[in-house]
């Protein structure tokens, strides 16, 4: 059972990476404080991780066998990816990283299923591409609509604070229904936790990481790309949402990350490429191209580094290390 | 959070009213240095003086209101921008009174300075009805255009008098001075009152 913890690291790391693109905006063009963001998107991450999380578990399911050891090590790797460029203040995606991880395993002693690949890799494509425009269409289409329905300085005032929270919990919600897969779904392929107890265990750790370090990505996306104001907030969040609840029916869990980015520079579109940070959108993708490359090798140096000492399980894997650690004179 | 849901609007309505409270105190004021300055009644300075202090009282409320929370953080800075404008805008009407107690009109520049006084009441006005528009959402376009014409007129009177004044004797330096110091703040009222309408404006788009 103590494998879980790489899960549960994992889990953290995912939320304090990816709650930038629930409230990042709304936190940074001032419409919310950052600790009422924290709680809301912890509180909704956990409902929608047990509502909904369930479905995207199976798609893991099908890339590969992985054994509870494997698990452990793979959601491990990916923690340590996602936990490096959190630090550097990328907003990466956990998606990505764990499939990375998974084909970084797999390629010494077993082969992935490459169609789900296909089709993985494809919704990952499609992810930015839906939330640019989405959120290219719903700012052209709701900003006349609010303009001319709500004219008042403290209607709009209002129209604002409500329309950012109720968007944003429902970001959180479609975040925990799509990224619990990431963080307890080998767990639960591999036999180890339950479908139910997985969601909420990776409900919970998602919810710590929001809870404990979030607020640095949360500029980067918040004040990164281009500047936001309320109503354009408001959209990126719902398009963020929209997308990844519509990739959640289609059981693939996707990347938040690039979600919002997508909405962000759809946002930039409608205002004028000028508006967009260009050199902060190439960061971003370098972030994109090279999250699946650093975990699929950190995992594949890792499955070399247990077949070479030949381990068949983790007991085994640290008992030689520690064996060698023993012999060696550190005097 | 609930207590601001079911507060509702009421603090961004009374930041409002007094943000409107201090503009019709300065339009006041405006109205007795016009006063003022057509008639030479140098008594109604005192009124200025308290019109002044009032519109102090209006402005510190409507700041300390924003401040505890009426409006998204995202606009504060911007209406926050409008109150100190109009304040600085009050204070120079304040000035001007003060500057004209201590100087005698010369004939040959009383005409333009009237005018200019006119012009700022007229102004004053025209922002007051702008603000009214921008609250209600409604577009204020015209009235900043209309500022804009009316402190264009400002300015050539202003170069018309200092162009005049370049030739008049002086006889004490401190009315000099004053006198100086008087067409300065005459005139720096109708920038102010530019700026205070852009800055209204920049409001209501950013607000869209």
């Amino acid at each position: 059972m103590w494998r879980i913890f790489g899960g549960l690291f994992l889990g953290w790391s995912l939320g304090a990476n990816h709650c930038a693109n629930i409230f990042g905006t709304a936190v940074a063009s001032g419409l919310l404080r950052f600790s009422q963001a924290l709680w809301l998107t912890a509180a909704y991450v956990v409902l929608g991780a047990v509502v909904e999380g369930t479905k995207c578990v199976s798609t893991y399911a099908k890339l590969a066998y992985v054994h509870a050891d494997t698990a452990f090590i793979l959601t491990s790797s990916t923690a340590v990816t996602m936990t490096a460029l959190t630090r550097a203040g990328v907003p990466a995606s956990t998606s990505q990283a764990l499939v990375g991880a998974i084909l970084g395993w797999s390629l010494l002693n077993s082969s992935p299923d490459f169609s789900q690949l296909t089709k993985i890799v494809i919704c990952w494509t499609l992810t930015p591409l839906s939330a640019l425009i989405a959120s290219s269409l719903l700012h052209r289409g709701l900003e006349k609509l609010v303009t001319v329905q709500i004219k008042s300085f403290s209607a709009r005032n209002r129209f604002y604070f409500v329309a950012v929270l109720v968007t944003g919990c429902y970001a959180a919600y479609s975040l925990g229904a799509n990224s619990v897969a990431n963080v307890t779904g080998v767990y639960v392929t591999s036999g180890l936790l339950d479908l139910r107890l997985g969601a909420l265990i990776g409900g919970l750790s998602i919810a710590s990481g929001v809870l404990t370090y979030s607020g640095r990505v949360m500029m980067t996306v918040g004040k990164g790309i281009v500047p936001l104001d309320p109503f354009s907030a408001m959209v990126v969040v719902f398009a963020e949402a929209a997308t990844l609840h519509l990739f959640t029916q289609v059981a693939v869990p996707v990347s938040s990350s690039q979600a919002v980015v997508g909405a962000v520079v759809g946002i930039g579109f409608v205002k004028g490429l000028q508006t967009i940070n260009k050199r902060v959108v190439l960061k971003i993708g370098l972030g994109w191209v090279l999250t699946p490359i650093c975990a699929g090798m950190l995992t594949l140096g890792l499955h070399s580094l247990f077949l070479l000492v030949g381990a068949d399980s983790l007991q085994s894997f640290f008992a030689k290390a520690f064996a060698f650690i023993g012999q060696l004179n550190l005097r | 959070m609930f207590k601001k849901w079911m507060r509702g609007d009421r603090k961004e309505e009374a930041a409002l009213t007094a943000m409107h409270e201090h503009l019709r105190l300065l339009c006041s004021a405006n109205g007795v240095l016009a006063d003022l300055i057509h008639q030479g009644e140098k008594s109604r300075a005192e009124t200025i003086y308290d019109l002044e202090r009032e519109g102090d009282m209006a402005r510190r409320h409507a700041l300390s209101i924003i401040f505890e929370g009426a409006f998204l953080p995202y606009i504060r800075p911007n209406l926050c921008r409008f109150v100190e404008l109009v304040d600085q805008a009050f204070d120079t009407v304040e000035d001007t009174a003060r500057y004209f107690e201590r100087i005698n009109l010369h004939d040959s520049t009383a005409e333009e300075c009237r005018t200019i006084t006119s012009l700022n009441k007229e102004m004053c006005e025209i922002l007051s009805i702008a603000f009214q528009r921008a609250v209600q959402g409604q577009d204020i376009r015209e009235q900043v255009l209309a500022i804009r014409i009316l402190e264009k007129r400002v300015d050539d009177l202003k170069a018309e008098i200092y162009q005049k004044i370049h030739s008049l004797p002086v006889s004490e330096f401190w009315q000099g001075k004053f006198y100086a110091d008087f067409l300065e703040s005459l005139t720096t009222f109708s920038d102010l009152i530019e700026d205070a309408s852009d800055a209204l404006y920049v409001l209501t788009v950013s607000f869209r």
